[in-house]
């Protein structure tokens, strides 16, 4: 819903966005921007039915908006092959536009990481609920986990982790293998740190009902910008709407129908945050 | 970087060195609800070590910053080693 409708927004301030599905086996985007069944999307960029990716990318009704589908991939095609993610993401990184959101979905599986990791301009969305935010800091702790096993060779990385307790979920399970690290190869260590400060995570809370804490995203920007290597901006939250569920029920695009409302202003102001 | 090791107690309370008393007291009372053990925000992040700790940092440099002898005795520490500088404290 979050990437439609920014992906909206952006378009009609007359950027040019390109928004890939990548939830690959649970698409629902063209939902969202009440997008048709071009019968062309990502399956026949990776089957091989079209050569190039840019044949797949679909004008949309909305101006300066365009969509790569993945509706019509199979059932399983979460399990990506290394290949087709390599070849999706070269092709992605070559699509020339002012923005690509590639909408992925929950979790922490390689695909998903790998993916993320396309950009260093992460965006995440967590509710104010426990449950949500451990969800998020798990996805932190699992991108930097990823960034950490890449960078490293497998024999450095085992080398490493051999002698050192990695059980559990704890937040400096990174930190201590940066750590042990940096004690064999200054350089090294400093390299990944470098790496991760790179990364620009920025997140909005989604579906803030009256009786919550409206300065729960500042609180977690805080810590999260004091206790991980990298910056993290939260960008707004997105008041819960009973108008959100309607459009989705009526399968029109949010922001078009109900622009009027408390929520189409928090995404608007979410829009203009993001182009500066 | 799990805690604030690295931290000086400004750092620790987000704050800058020149912050009034009640700079101080405001940022203790944040602190303190950010790292409580039923805080939203980082209820799940912290083990209770984690936690322990850094409370136990939050704890002392509120006791430091707060009482003015002993806050002038750490800025000059600061001062000598060259994490501060006169114009930071005005």
């Amino acid at each position: 819903m979050i990437t439609a409708n920014l992906g909206v927004l952006l378009a009609r301030q007359g950027k040019r966005v390109v928004l890939v599905d990548l939830d690959l086996g649970a698409s629902n985007l063209h939902t969202f921007i009440e997008q048709p069944d071009t019968g062309r999307g990502l399956e026949s960029f990776l089957g091989k039915s079209v050569d190039q990716f840019s044949e797949v990318v679909m004008p949309t009704k909305i101006p300066n908006l365009f969509f790569v589908s993945s509706r019509n991939c199979l059932t399983e095609a979460a399990n990506l092959h290394t290949a087709h993610k390599l070849k999706i993401i070269r092709a992605i990184q070559k699509l020339d536009f002012d923005y690509v959101f590639m909408d992925l979905g929950a979790g922490t599986n390689f695909n998903m990481l790998d993916f993320f990791l396309t950009s260093k301009q992460g965006f995440f969305v967590c509710t104010p609920e426990p449950t949500s935010i451990e969800n998020s800091f798990n996805f932190i702790k699992a991108v930097y986990f990823r960034v950490i096993k890449k960078t490293l060779k497998q024999n450095t990385f085992n080398q490493v982790i051999r002698h050192l307790d990695l059980s559990g979920n704890t937040m400096d399970q990174s930190f201590r293998i940066i750590n042990a690290v940096t004690k064999q190869d200054h350089e090294k260590g400093a390299l990944l740190r470098e790496k991760l400060k790179g990364f620009h995570f920025r997140f909005v809370v989604n579906q803030l009902r009256r009786n919550d804490d409206p300065s729960l995203g500042s609180k977690i920007e805080k810590v999260c910008n004091r206790h991980f290597y990298s910056k993290f901006t939260f960008l707004g939250n997105i008041r819960f709407d009973d108008k959100i569920h309607d459009s989705i029920l009526m399968r029109k695009t949010f922001i078009t129908n109900y622009s009027y409302t408390r929520s189409a202003n928090d995404l608007a102001r979410i829009a203009r945050s993001i182009n500066i | 970087m799990t805690a604030f090791d690295d931290y000086t107690h400004y750092e620790i309370l987000d704050l800058p060195a020149n912050a009034t008393l009640d700079d101080i007291r405001k940022a203790y009372k944040e602190n303190l609800s950010i790292y409580d053990i039923d805080s939203l925000s980082t209820y799940s992040l912290f083990t209770t070590l984690e936690r322990e700790k850094i409370l136990a940092q939050v704890e002392s440099a509120f006791q430091i910053l707060v009482d003015g002898e002993k806050r002038k005795a750490y800025d000059k520490l600061l001062l000598v080693s060259g994490r501060l500088s006169p114009e930071m404290l005005r």
